[in-house]
């Protein structure tokens, strides 16, 4: 991304971010692909959030496959959701500390990420781009010992989310340089079209697991976090409350976890008898022959899902072919591009790094 | 009607700004997406609006589409920026990847392409130039 800005003195007076350096036509891209093809290909542009727009895609499709899918992988896809959210905040948190000067923070938070990233392994066995939710499901059943690997990388992370506010949300320099700094009004951010913990930090209590609750997450106690002050600072809160939040979902997930397939029956009948011997006893899913060319109805499909950057949305027309006619895919950060132009205005050039890292802005998501 | 909670209008392309004042009077205060489709076929390129709100909770749950036809051989439309700022990045994407011409929108270079670039990929017509072992 280019930064263009426009001084009085070392005042902002027009700001202007210049995006596209790492456009890789996913759209047009997709319009070649098969249904199934497009997933990997949907989760690149946010490498440390790929569940959630994995997620988003998936859901759409479903809706003109008409499919149902079982409890056990409704539970299993808000999980990796989970963790996602978690290790997204952690990479956003770890550049923002870098940005304003604190390596500690940096190193911490990456070094963090890893207990995450196995989780993700031992799930799915990929770390970053799992693939792992697909039309009818998840890929793979819950291992047996994930319980309680997980609920030691849960408490390891409430520990180093204490130590994240001495070294560095309670820090006075951290504070100095963030409060009060890009403050975006209540108003301005709905009327910009801000999104997610960008957007709850001023104020506006829009989340999308709670408005339109998908998966699971009717079921899951969870708040909403949202701050009043709309300034960088309030972004790090942000952040930082909903990796609390996400640990309390992901402990109740592992609670709450229904018996059952994680494949709907639609398709796992599908599976020939030999295989499906091999899929009991494994556990990982091989896919139907079907899923070679799915043919969804002719028709639209829209979805909203809350990724850890904010809403991820998807459009799709499909001709009923086995590619898609148009897949609209509208990420997070490309939606929170216009915040740089409305956040730095009036602000000293000096500020651009504090409010960047609070943007949790990840170019290629923005791109696609 | 398309679902409880999906709401769709098709207008005129000449009507578009007036009835989204109307709607965004209603309360729905910022536009999720914009697309354009191309239909090679019928000679037209749809534009839909996705529209809702962020501070009313109960139209939060909706999702309205504001629809319109374009014709092929001018796509030309009425920006819509001056009453959804949110518009303005999908807008100059739809410009860049789709060529459709806004009016109100204050700039009109390229969003993600480069300057010289050719043609507009989102259209059906756009021929891929395949590089390496495709080649």
């Amino acid at each position: 991304m280019r930064l263009v800005a426009e001084v009085d003195g070392d005042i902002i007076v027009r700001f202007e971010p210049n995006i596209g350096y790492v456009h890789r036509a996913v759209e047009k891209i997709a319009e070649t692909k098969t249904y199934l093809q497009i997933i990997p290909l949907v989760e690149r542009p946010a490498l440390p959030d790929s569940a959630n727009h994995n997620l988003g895609y998936v859901l759409a499709l479903e809706k003109l496959l008409d499919v149902e899918v079982p409890p056990r992988a409704q539970y299993l896809r808000m999980l990796l959701c989970e963790m996602n959210r978690i290790h997204s905040h952690l990479y956003g948190l770890g550049i923002f500390g870098n940005m304003i000067g604190s390596s500690t923070m940096f190193e911490w938070a990456f070094q963090d990420r890893e207990p995450f990233l196995e989780l993700a392994q031992q799930l799915t066995g990929a770390r970053l781009t799992c693939s792992y939710i697909v039309p009818g499901g998840v890929r793979r059943n819950l291992p047996q010992d994930f319980k309680s690997n997980a609920l030691k990388a849960l408490i390891y992370m409430e520990k180093r989310l204490i130590d994240y506010n001495k070294i560095f949300v309670n820090n006075p320099v951290t504070i100095a340089r963030l409060q009060g700094v890009g403050v975006i009004k209540k108003t301005d951010a709905a009327r910009i079209g801000m999104v997610g913990p960008n957007l709850r930090a001023s104020g506006v209590p829009y989340d999308v697991r709670k408005i339109e609750p998908y998966c699971a997450y009717s079921d899951i106690d969870f708040d909403a976090v949202t701050e009043e002050a709309g300034d960088s600072y309030a972004r790090l809160l942000v952040r930082r409350e909903e990796m609390k939040q996400s640990i309390k979902i992901i402990r109740q997930i592992l609670d709450k976890m229904p018996d059952g397939s994680y494949f709907a029956d639609k398709y796992m009948k599908l599976i020939p008898p030999k295989m499906k011997q091999l899929v009991d006893q494994s556990g990982i899913l091989r896919f139907p022959a079907v899923f070679s060319a799915l043919k969804p109805a002719k028709g639209e499909a829209i979805s909203r899902v809350e990724a850890s950057r904010g809403e991820v949305f998807y459009y799709i027309v499909s001709d009923g072919t086995p590619q898609p006619y148009r897949l609209r895919m509208i990420t997070p950060s490309f939606k929170n591009v216009i915040a740089f132009k409305n956040a730095l205005l009036g602000g000293r050039l000096a500020d651009i790094p504090a409010v960047y890292g609070s943007l949790d802005y990840f170019p290629p998501e923005a791109d696609r | 009607m398309v679902s409880p909670t999906c709401l769709s209008a098709t207008v005129d392309a000449t009507k578009i700004v007036e009835v989204a004042q109307k709607i965004n009077s209603l309360g729905f205060d910022h536009v999720k997406s914009v697309t354009a489709t191309d239909f090679l076929q019928e000679n037209k390129i749809d534009i839909v609006y996705h529209i809702s709100s962020f501070l009313n909770i109960e139209l939060a749950k909706v999702i309205l589409e504001l629809r319109t036809s374009l014709d092929r051989q001018d796509p030309k439309i009425h920006s819509l920026i001056d009453i959804w700022p949110s518009a303005e990045y999908p807008e100059r994407e739809t410009l860049d990847l789709m060529g459709v011409t806004f009016d109100g929108l204050p700039q009109k270079e390229r969003l993600f392409l480069m300057e010289n670039f050719e043609g507009f990929p989102l259209r059906k017509d756009f021929k891929i130039k395949t590089e390496g072992i495709d080649a």
